[in-house]
């Protein structure tokens, strides 16, 4: 076999021999060769049919890629290279003898198999909205979360930060806005057909082959009662090239927090605190301000540059009969708070075998093991509201207490903490040992029948432990005596699935039923133990007898159960026309007694243009669909006994001792039902130019009624709410997304995918009250957010300022006949003369009018870089600093700007107040700030070592790249990140912050290497 | 006949339907179903039990000052940060006030578990001692009369609750009037009064708890009489401490002057009088003192300068750590202090104390008329222990010794939750507010219905003028 990397002079010598040899031949046979590779990894292709137009002569290349050919030059004129999966390459011989041939990748949206519930489907076939991002979509850039894979990749998906960016923290996601105000938001996730898995934080992002999210009626009400909020399917890596693959992925890198808030140094802020005093005429405490100098940078000592790492081993391989692929993962983050990160690490198999013809076994297996190191939730908030004239610890090296670092300030000045003792001394941690396993096998019991039963189990284990030494200055009013508790938890959640399908198909007909049962419990049982009063703080929470004061340990106990039947229907005529139906019966453990069962149905129907005549003699137009769907979905997630009434014990001292006593906590709904959205949901699929470019659009309505609320009742019956089905709310969209292979060279590349996606929210109704009103209030100062009907849900509820009232104006007549100048200007907005709480009303949105994604991936020869943008606009976020570091009462640190901008006779500003020591914190539209964004989230350089230097190793790739995360954002908000839900997932109280943890800019490099 | 191998699914399928129904019952595990309970007398303790708990929540008598001695002359919040206390000092609340709905919503909290134990213990029959089942039913008819009679003094017209709510349709109830509610309390107190033993472990109510409390009810409404009987049935059976100060020391905590105190043991159920009364980050005690109350100056400048009483109001203490003195810039009560190492503090609070019976008693008789021995003894015992000159029945006619009768009331009973009733109750609180310089309306006699509880249930009107 000729080899393409001999010399040119060899080969040149070969060729003269053989020319000589066939030159005496009367026909003219000549020898071309060459190597097939992929355009976009540059991997040598294996068995790719290499053929001669003309006369069909084929062959098929080596494993490496390589063919060799024998051709007649007078009518051999045209050379195809075809595989699947890649377009075909076809080009004109002319004498040309070596090749290097690079099948670009078949624009694959199109031709994709798409994973719906429980089975397959080709996208071209859906009815319904479903979005799909691929493992190959994303392979190259590394990502830490399973969340991260999807955010800015699929229209209709939003990502919720619920704890900040630090390692670990709650992500949650958001399909089609919110529909629930106390069922919850998350979607369901389903791991390798496992529905229902709750903790997706163990899943290792580097196993994940693809998430489809389905987001219609038409996909989700296969999921019936759990539909509602959109169904996320992720699919873990298999092994489909029939060969032994082993892959190795290493990065490392360092992340740095990507803002710090502008304090005051100790110099300004001893004048700080002078210039308030002088407000109320008294003298300055600090005689030299100056020589404070600097002071300590609070941030700087609890911020660090932060290591992160990632190993990940695969091995698989695949023949006729078995499959497998075996990967090991090692992940190591830490937090840019001293205190914080998170190590991972994941074991994962999964195994099919074919056992005969007819029956396959196969198992999924994943183990993970997380050890997550958490920040005091208190450190931050010290750190900015501290003293910049105090320091972490006093000359002897021990922390400064409450009480000492309250003396950096007169009496008033309250320490919440020492931010670095906090960081830094106390242990607070989670660990947590998470299997997600199942079986299954399949029968097919006549041709086209198939029998599937899959049987598996979610286990987790989760150990969390704390420990505060003694005399660590902690964040409340204590310093601490040393407390150490405990809380361990069991988590289980088993399911069995069985389904029956049966497939169809004539020469206009086409059609495909399952049919299944499931059942599915879950329990969950949890004990924790405190004790306080430490000899040492050796012990830790490793021997909690020793503690001097023992804590009452606590244990809860929940289960619950479903049960679900369900059938769906496909049919298409003439692959024009296609139809689809789904109905799910569900019964939960959680509803009333009367109301346990619930029927969700769905239909959706589609029509496939680009099948008929008129449009196929369009050529610019390759593909074009439209759908229409309808169905009712349901939601369940409310806690167990939600129906129940309920007696619950609490404690009293008597007789100088503790005493147990029964009360009544909650009031009985047997009425208790499901919540059902129904959604309507018309999409259109278009593909131009051969594919490449594909454009997708969806318009969805939705209306959730019969809301599981956690509905107010009137305190005097002892109680403060119930669970009960009360209030309607909608959701209103329109999805775009675009996929252009916008440059297809031969050497340059450059693949584009941008989407859109527009949400409207509305509270249509909300039982027997017009509104909820709830209070984010933190340390008593209101700041409220409102369901009302008619609006979106949790928009802002508070005073509508109206400037700042100046020297001269007339404030003795006005309905703030208390204020000075200086404060501020509070609009009457009921015009009774006075403000109240009477006076409040809407001031703004957490809604963004819209999100987007923008994803680029350019290629040159070797070299590739992806750029990835997302972007917000047009939500408005409640910074709650105002309550503290921009609060200019003389009691904590505050911002430079809320000191130099403050308002003074001289500085007559409406958008600062006056400083001074009487002044109180009132919630105002003058907090609320613009939280749009845009963020180059990603962008990732590498670079393929090419085959020719691999050829002597027994490698197959060896790709090396530079990442940096979170690059820069473009935003005018001024807290540390516009990506901020301080309440985390409750939808009452969206767009919150109170110095939530910062986001980190990383900096990583990798490589990757395949065998 | 032979099972075929493609019959066993479907023969899967028809036997899993049949056991759904089972699968989804609920029977919870860690909470209990309110029919499987009260089946003996442990259990039926355990309700009364749970009554008493209510107490220490802080929006019970966990902050009781919040509701009573701020909104009077007495005490002011030692800083200005926190609104809602703010407001409720200077008569800025309205019916958003947080602090307002906590002390609405526990105390129903409080009366729905009586509720649930005065009827759940009424249909016992055979399973408990009839006597225990007396004393059950008057500790649970006791805690409910106080927690209507603190509602009705601060609301109004209120709704009256009487049965445990169950279901749903239950829970939208209308206002009583006063005078109804007035009906009920004096009805569970007498009957409380009539079923209560003389002694009983600390904390928990006696027959002099529910008669101190039933003449405190009559005095609220004039019934001069009944209050000087029910008082009179008390005096002698408890007594003074010799000197002011003992009365503040943990020894004497549950000691012979107290007749009913909301229990608090460090550790158990930490009490956070000591650190709220203590000025804000002073460094007087062992924790970062948290001086949400302080005391009004021209209140601490009324004592006598002798009086001991104003001892326990300081503006200086010297520091925990022994680094010297914290001086304050307002003064403090040190009626609670202690040194909360750790924020473990088990400083009780009075809910009903001796030196209060006395002076009850003294007001009543001259109410009754003036020149009563009995009233004039009551009052200079209090003046004697305080170390203050006595009053001479020559020095006063009823009217002056009727004020006279108020003020020592302030001195002695200050921060122990009395002042803002007092103000009410003999009419002088719109007067007194004003002389502090605050603005006060008529409306003040009573605080606004939470506008929650207004917004949830539309039965409910609002008080005049709010």
């Amino acid at each position: 076999m000729f080899n393409v990397f001999f010399s040119p002079k060899i080969r040149t010598l070969a060729g003269m021999l053989l020319f000589s040899c066939i030159a005496a031949l009367p026909v003219a046979a000549q020898q071309i060769q060459g190597q097939v590779l992929s355009a976009s990894t540059q991997l040598p292709l294996q068995s790719a049919t290499v053929r001669i137009k003309e006369t069909g002569k084929t062959t098929l290349t080596d494993e490496k890629g390589y063919f060799t050919l024998t051709i007649q030059a007078a009518t051999d004129k045209v050379i195809e290279v075809s595989m699947v999966g890649y377009q075909v390459f076809i080009d004109s011989i002319n004498n040309k003898k070596d090749w290097i041939i690079r099948l670009s990748e078949e624009i694959q949206q199109m031709a994709d198999v798409v994973v719906i519930g429980y089975g397959t489907r080709k996208k071209t076939d859906l009815t319904g909205a479903v979005s799909s991002v691929s493992g190959r979509q994303i392979a190259e850039t590394p990502v830490t979360s399973m969340e991260q894979f999807l955010q800015g990749r699929a229209a209709g998906v939003q990502i919720v930060n619920a704890s900040g960016a630090k390692p670990g923290g709650d992500i949650a996601v958001r399909i089609r806005g919110i529909n629930s105000i106390n069922g919850g938001s998350n979607p369901l996730y389903v791991i390798d057909g496992f529905p229902g898995v709750g903790d997706l934080s163990t899943i290792n992002p580097g196993d994940i082959e693809s998430i489809d999210i389905l987001k219609d009626a038409s996909a989700t009400a296969i999921y019936g009662s759990r539909g509602a909020n959109g169904v996320v399917i992720i699919t873990t890596k298999r092994n489909a090239a029939k060969r032994f693959r082993a892959e190795l992925n290493s990065y490392a890198g360092q992340q740095t927090a990507s803002r710090k808030i502008d304090m005051l140094d100790a110099t300004e802020f001893a004048q700080f605190v002078n210039d308030v005093r002088a407000t109320d005429g008294l003298t300055p405490i600090f005689d030299n301000p100056a020589a404070f100098g600097k002071g300590t940078d609070w941030q700087q000592e609890i911020f660090r540059p932060a290591n992160i790492t990632n190993h990940q081993l695969s091995i698989s391989n695949s023949n006729d009969k078995t499959q497998y692929n075996l990967s090991m993962n090692y992940f190591n983050q830490e937090g840019v708070v001293i205190g914080s990160g998170l190590q991972r690490g994941n074991l994962r198999l999964y195994l099919e075998n074919k056992a005969t013809d007819k029956l396959k076994f196969g198992v999924n297996f994943n183990l993970s093991e997380t050890f997550h190191d958490q920040d005091d939730p208190g450190a931050l908030t010290a750190a900015l509201t501290i003293s910049p004239i105090a320091s972490p610890k006093d000359k002897y090296g021990n922390w400064l207490t409450n009480n000492e670092l309250a003396s950096f300030y007169g009496a008033s000045f309250y320490s919440k903490g020492n931010p670095v003792a906090l960081a830094e001394s106390v242990t607070n941690q989670f660990k947590k040992t998470h299997a997600i396993s199942s079986v299954y096998g399949e029968y097919e019991i006549i041709p086209n029948l198939k029998f599937r039963t899959m049987a598996g189990a979610d286990i987790s284990y989760g150990r969390y432990e704390y420990y505060q030494p003694k005399g660590t200055p902690g964040n409340g009013y204590v310093d601490n005596l040393g407390t150490a508790s405990i809380s361990t938890s069991r988590y289980l959640s088993w399911l069995n699935e069985n389904t029956l399908s049966y497939s169809l198909q004539s020469d206009l007909h086409e059609g495909d039923v399952v049919a299944g049962i499931t059942f599915q419990e879950t329990y969950f049982n949890n004990v924790s133990a405190t004790a306080k009063g430490f000899v040492d703080d050796h012990f830790k929470f490793n021997n909690l007898g020793l503690g001097q004061i023992q804590e009452p340990s606590a244990s809860t106990s929940d289960k619950a159960s479903l049960n679900s039947y369900f059938l769906r229907l496909n049919y298409q005529y003439d692959r024009k026309y296609l139809f689809t139906f789904t109905g799910r019966v569900d019964g939960s453990s959680r509803f009333g007694a009367d109301n346990k069962y619930g029927f969700f149905p769905s239909a959706s129907v589609a029509y496939r243009l680009s099948e008929e005549n008129f449009i196929q003699n369009i050529p610019a137009i390759s593909d074009l669909k439209l759908r229409v769907s309808y169905g009712i979905t349901g939601n369940q997630e409310i806690g167990s006994y939600s129906s129940l009434a309920k007696l619950n014990g609490v404690y009293a001292v008597l007789g100088d001792e503790r005493q147990v006593g029964i009360v009544p906590t909650s009031i009985a709904n047997r009425n208790l039902r499901w919540e059902r959205t129904g959604q309507f949901n018309a999409g259109i699929d278009a593909g131009f130019f051969n594919n490449r470019v594909l454009f997708t659009a969806d318009y969805y309505y939705k209306k959730t009624t019969d809301l599981l609320l956690n509905a107010q009742i009137p305190y005097s019956s002892g109680y403060t709410s119930a669970i009960t089905n009360a209030g309607a709310i909608s959701n209103e969209g329109l999805e775009l997304a675009v996929n252009a292979q916008a440059i297809q060279g031969k050497n340059f590349r450059w693949t584009t995918n941008f989407n859109i996606s527009f949400n409207r929210n509305k509270v249509l109704d909300l039982g027997e009250n017009n509104e909820i009103i709830t209070n984010g209030y933190l340390f008593y100062f209101g700041s409220y957010s409102v369901a009302r009907v008619g609006h979106p849900i949790g928009m802002f509820y508070s005073y509508q300022n109206a400037g700042i009232w100046q020297e001269g104006d007339d404030i003795k007549n006005s309905a703030q006949p208390g204020a000075r100048p200086g404060d501020q200007k509070i609009v009457d907005v009921n015009n009774d003369g006075m403000i109240n709480a009477n006076d409040r009303t809407i001031i703004g949105n957490p809604h963004p009018d819209f999100i987007a994604g923008f994803s680029n991936d350019f290629s040159y020869k070797n070299f590739d870089l992806n750029i990835l943008i997302t972007g917000s606009y047009g939500n408005k976020i409640l910074n709650e600093a105002y309550i503290d570091y921009k609060f200019p009462n003389g009691t904590t640190n505050i911002t430079r700007d809320t000191y130099r901008n403050a308002w003074t006779p001289g500085n007559p500003t409406n958008t600062h107040t006056r400083m001074g020591a009487d002044i109180a914190p009132l919630t105002s539209s003058m907090y609320l700030e613009d939280g749009s964004f845009l963020r180059i989230k990603n962008v990732t350089f590498g670079y393929n070592l090419p085959a020719k230097l691999l050829e002597k190793t027994k490698l197959n790739r060896l790709r090396v790249y530079a990442t940096v995360q979170n690059l820069w954002t473009f935003t005018k908000y001024t807290g540390y990140d516009p990506e901020v839900n301080l309440f985390g997932l409750n939808p009452l109280l969206l767009g919150y912050d109170y110095s939530f943890y910062p986001q980190a800019r990383t900096f990583l490099m990798g490589v990757s290497v395949s065998f | 006949m032979k099972l075929k191998i493609w019959q066993l699914p479907i023969l899967f399928f028809v036997l899993s339907i049949t056991s759904c129904m089972k699968f989804l019952e609920e029977k919870p595990d860690a909470f209990i179903d309110p029919d499987q309970f009260y089946k003996d007398e442990q259990q039926a303790n355990s309700g009364v039990v749970g009554i008493y708990a209510t107490l220490s929540d802080f929006n019970a008598y966990g902050s009781f000052y919040n509701m009573s001695d701020l909104p009077s002359d007495l005490m002011e919040p030692g800083y200005q940060g926190n609104q809602s206390t703010t407001s409720m000092d200077s008569y800025t609340f309205d019916s958003n006030n947080d602090i307002i709905a906590a002390y609405w919503r526990v105390h129903y909290m409080g009366i729905n578990r009586a509720n649930l134990a005065i009827n759940k213990i009424n249909l016992m029959e055979g399973n408990i001692n009839p006597a225990i089942k007396n004393q059950l039913l008057a500790e649970a008819r006791f805690l409910r009369g106080l927690f209507y009679f603190n509602m009705v003094r601060w609301f109004g017209k209120i709704p009256l609750s009487l049965n445990y709510v169950s279901s749903l349709d239950e829970v939208n109830l209308p206002q009583s009037d006063a005078a109804t509610v007035y009906e009920t309390i004096i009805g569970d107190l007498t009957f409380a009064g009539e079923h209560l033993p003389e002694s009983m472990p600390a904390g928990r109510a006696t027959v002099y708890a529910a008669k101190t409390l039933l003449g405190k009810v009559y005095l609220t409404l004039g019934r001069w009489e009944p209050a000087v009987d029910q008082l009179e049935s008390v005096i002698g059976k408890h007594s003074l401490f010799s000197s002011y100060g003992d009365v503040w020391t943990n020894a004497n905590k549950n000691g012979k002057e107290f007749i009913f105190c909301v229990q608090y043991k460090a550790g158990i159920i930490n009490s956070s009088y000591s650190v709220n009364f203590a000025p804000r980050s002073s460094g007087i005690q062992a924790v970062q003192s948290y001086g949400e109350m302080a005391v009004e100056t021209g209140f601490y400048n009324s004592f006598a300068g002798n009086d001991a009483r104003k001892q326990l109001i300081r503006t200086s203490y010297p520091k925990y750590d022994g680094s010297g003195t914290a001086n304050f810039n307002k003064p403090y009560s040190f009626k609670y202090f202690d040194l909360a190492e750790g924020g473990l503090s088990g400083v009780n609070y009075p809910v009903l104390r001796y030196a209060d019976v006395l002076l009850m008693y003294a007001e009543a008789k001259n109410e009754i008329q003036y020149g009563s021995v009995e009233a004039f003894d009551a009052i200079n015992k209090i003046r004697d222990r305080a170390n203050v000159n006595l009053y001479d029945v020559q020095n006063f006619d009823q009217q002056s010794f009727r004020q006279a009768v108020w003020q020592e009331r302030a001195w002695e009973l200050a921060f122990e939750g009395h002042r803002w009733f007092d103000l009410v109750r003999t009419g002088q609180l719109v007067q007194t507010i004003s002389q502090t310089g605050k603005q006060i309306f008529e409306r003040n006699k009573v605080f606004p219905i939470p506008q929650r509880e207004m917004d949830v249930n539309k039965l409910l009107k609002q008080n005049d003028s709010y």
